[in-house]
């Protein structure tokens, strides 16, 4: 992402690689939305994964994913009962999930550049979904509804001068 | 399938008589049990899929087990997937063991990278089911 990029290019982008990814390898679409409905006190477990990207731009992008939602995409995904994905599956659909969604985006952005990423980490688990860690300053923050719950996703760059 | 019978042009991956022995590279368990999961279910005839989680134990599984084909994507810990087909082409033994590259990275400059380093295919992920088995039949039936 250079001076030249907009945040709507990048939102843009999101869109494409997030559909791309859940439609092609899950099955299923997200709808973005600005905010979730209200928990009403009850607790929604998710897990976050965050994941280096290093070129043209280099920065940051996380990714939350609801431990329901991780259980039902895994189910698809390696053609399981939801019930059947173990804690570890779901961390692992997560991480792959932002590795595909990551990649796809920033791929994009500088097609004849170099790009490297990083293994996606888990940086949280079983918090609640309101409560998840965020980037300092995020360039974008996108929360969207699917039909198996919620997932959310921010880029945040490095500037010119830290890396 | 350790000899290549030059006589079996007609053949596909589908139909001949022996059966494939594969090797998945990708630091993902969840994305070595979907890859895994669409060779089972192609058709193809699998005689047995091996696993990986990145570069030093694909060379390692190399070493001891002869494979038809190896699936191995890019950035994985320890050993990437550039080294991987970059040690292999170095590889007497290895060199003519065909790869393709399934990848979250569609660079240009990655994909010219590693199709100049013998990759005979690239996928990127997200990916059809059906465009895998369709670039292991194709990569496979130049091995023929």
């Amino acid at each position: 992402m250079t001076a030249n990029h907009s945040q709507v290019d990048l939102r843009a982008l999101l869109a494409v690689g997030v559909g791309e990814v859940l439609e092609t390898m899950f099955f299923t679409e997200a709808e973005p939305v600005d905010a979730f409905p209200p928990s009403q006190g009850e607790i929604q477990p998710s897990i976050a994964v965050v994941m280096h990207f290093r070129g043209m731009p280099s920065g940051q992008f996380w990714l939350w994913l609801g431990a329901d939602t991780a259980a039902a995409l895994g189910a698809g995904f390696l053609g399981l009962d939801p019930d059947e994905v173990s804690a570890g599956e779901r961390e692992e659909i997560t991480a792959e999930l932002a590795n595909m969604i990551c990649g796809a985006v920033v791929s994009r952005f500088e097609s004849e550049a170099a790009i490297e990423l990083s293994a996606p980490v888990v940086v949280a688990r079983d918090i609640d979904f309101d409560r998840i860690p965020m980037p300092r300053d995020p360039a974008l923050v996108q929360r969207y509804q699917l039909q198996e719950g919620r997932m959310a996703v921010a880029f945040d760059f490095q500037q010119d001068e830290d890396r | 399938m350790t000899h290549r019978d030059t006589s079996a042009g007609t053949q596909t991956a589908e139909t001949r008589d022996e059966a494939l022995s594969l090797l998945i590279v990708d630091d993902s368990p969840v994305m070595r049990n979907f890859i895994k999961r669409v060779l089972r279910l192609s058709g193809l005839n699998i005689a047995r899929v091996l696993e990986a989680e990145d570069g030093v134990g694909a060379l390692e599984t190399l070493s001891r087990e002869p494979v038809d084909l190896v699936l191995a994507d890019i950035n994985m810990p320890r050993m990437n997937g550039e080294e991987l087909v970059r040690r292999m082409e170095q590889d007497d033994r290895l060199k003519r063991v065909p790869v393709i590259v399934v990848s979250t990275d569609s660079t240009h400059h990655r994909m010219e990278s590693m199709l100049g380093h013998g990759v005979r295919g690239y996928i990127q992920k997200p990916f059809q089911p059906e465009t895998l088995r369709a670039e292991v039949e194709r990569v496979l039936a130049e091995e023929l």
